[in-house]
């Protein structure tokens, strides 16, 4: 994932958190969300989050604990719920493979009023998914029409054809669940 | 050239009926070979059997070669069928009593064409698809592959200037379905026949210039991938 998202990842857990949420259960639900594919240790969240303190987005409050050390309660801001929207529904960006992880950070954190934004994202990456198939059959024809022995290519482009075709089977049923309802919205309110 | 205008096409009556296509809008040019998806009922192939003649709109235009094919009558209709348009189904419609051979001059004997010019269109239909060492066999006695080819030579024995194929892999295993993908793109770069392939397959449909995607009975997406994947 690039390093940008887990700052907005890190920004949507805190949203999903009115009463805000501290440190070490942050990295818990952290966890929880992105295990597959996304590693935080401590030190990496703390510069996140003194990042997100200092440019505004979030407000830091002093929780006061007996018999141990104060710990810090972090909540978003408006003008950190501000950045959070526009991520949201800002293109996607990047190559296919940092794409499938961006969109799936944008689908756990967009609010069911987004359907029609969300149903834009999986359009514009279906899109990128079906350039690249395009890409991988002329490759396919050029090299057969080259005289090229294909047993190792061919297996190669196979692979990518399948991953590929994987991709937009899982953008049609995101699509598809989107359009029959089956949409929550932040984390924490779909319990 | 094929060109969809504000295109209306329902199904049934009454609380049974079905809105396929609302105002639909699509201009194909000449020489490109375009793919039509989208979700079941979303109407791909209301939209390839309006081209053909086979169903009427209930509002709108759709030119095909020039003509408005809805102000056609029956006559002319079949004219357009046997000289112009041609069409691949997933079933390849072959029958079963006729040779490969007479199943591809079958357009041309309703077309009373001469019998030398006949077997000369056939032999060169039937080496396009590269069949010809199967001329004499029936239907039953090829593979799915090889019958769909049949029916691909079929369609190319009237030299039309339109190729609309619907589902045309859907029946066939993923070996012979990247063959047929293959000779259609190959019989469209170098006869330079307009085709529109109607198909759920990704794969399929990036195989194309294009690929259009129909949404609610309206184009939903509309996705060029001739510059994109030709730099590569």
């Amino acid at each position: 994932m690039k390093p940008g998202n887990v700052q907005f990842a890190v920004l949507g857990l805190i949203a999903s958190k009115p009463e805000g949420i501290h440190g070490y259960a942050l990295k818990g639900e952290c966890e929880a969300i992105s295990d597959a594919f996304w590693s935080l240790n401590y030190g990496k969240l703390y510069r996140i989050l003194d990042l997100l303190e200092s440019s505004g987005e979030l407000d830091v409050a002093d929780q006061i604990q007996q018999g141990r050390p104060n710990r810090k309660v972090y909540r978003i801001t408006e003008r950190g719920r501000r950045t959070l929207d526009d991520w949201l529904l800002s293109p996607l960006t990047g190559e296919a493979q940092p794409l499938r992880d961006e969109l799936v950070l944008k689908l756990l954190f967009l609010g069911a009023g987004q359907v029609n934004k969300v149903c834009e994202l999986i359009k514009q990456q279906r899109g990128i998914y079906l350039t690249r198939l395009a890409r991988i059959s002329r490759r396919r024809r050029r090299l057969a029409k080259a005289g090229v022995d294909m047993k190792a290519s061919e297996l190669v482009l196979d692979g990518a054809e399948m991953r590929v075709r994987a991709d937009i089977s899982w953008l049609d049923h995101v699509e598809r669940a989107l359009i029959k309802g089956h949409f929550g919205s932040y984390p924490s309110k779909q319990k | 050239m094929i060109r969809y205008q504000s295109v209306h096409k329902n199904f049934g009556a009454g609380p049974t009926r079905v809105e396929v296509l609302r105002g639909f809008d699509l201009e194909i040019p000449a020489g490109q070979m375009c793919s039509i998806m989208g979700p079941s009922g979303s109407g791909k192939s209301t939209i390839l059997h309006l081209a053909a003649g086979l169903v009427s709109p209930d509002s709108g235009s759709i030119f095909v070669g020039g003509r408005d094919i809805a102000k056609l009558d029956e006559d002319e209709l079949t004219t357009l069928r046997r000289r112009d348009v041609a069409v691949v189904f997933q079933v390849f419609n072959l029958l079963p009593f006729l040779s490969a051979y007479d199943n591809v001059a079958l357009p041309l004997r309703l077309d009373n064409v001469e019998r030398n010019e006949e077997r000369r269109r056939v032999e060169e239909a039937l080496e396009l698809v590269g069949i010809s060492h199967r001329r004499n066999h029936k239907p039953a006695q090829m593979s799915g592959g090889e019958s769909q080819r049949i029916a691909i030579a079929r369609a190319l024995v009237i030299s039309p200037s339109i190729v609309l194929a619907d589902e045309p892999t859907g029946n066939l295993d993923s070996a012979a379905s990247r063959q047929i993908i293959d000779l259609l793109r190959d019989l469209n770069e170098t006869l330079g026949v307009t085709m529109m392939v109607v198909t759920h397959d990704p794969v399929w449909a990036a195989c194309c210039d294009r690929i259009v995607r129909l949404g609610e009975g309206v184009t939903e997406d509309d996705i060029s991938l001739d510059c994109e994947a030709r730099a590569v």
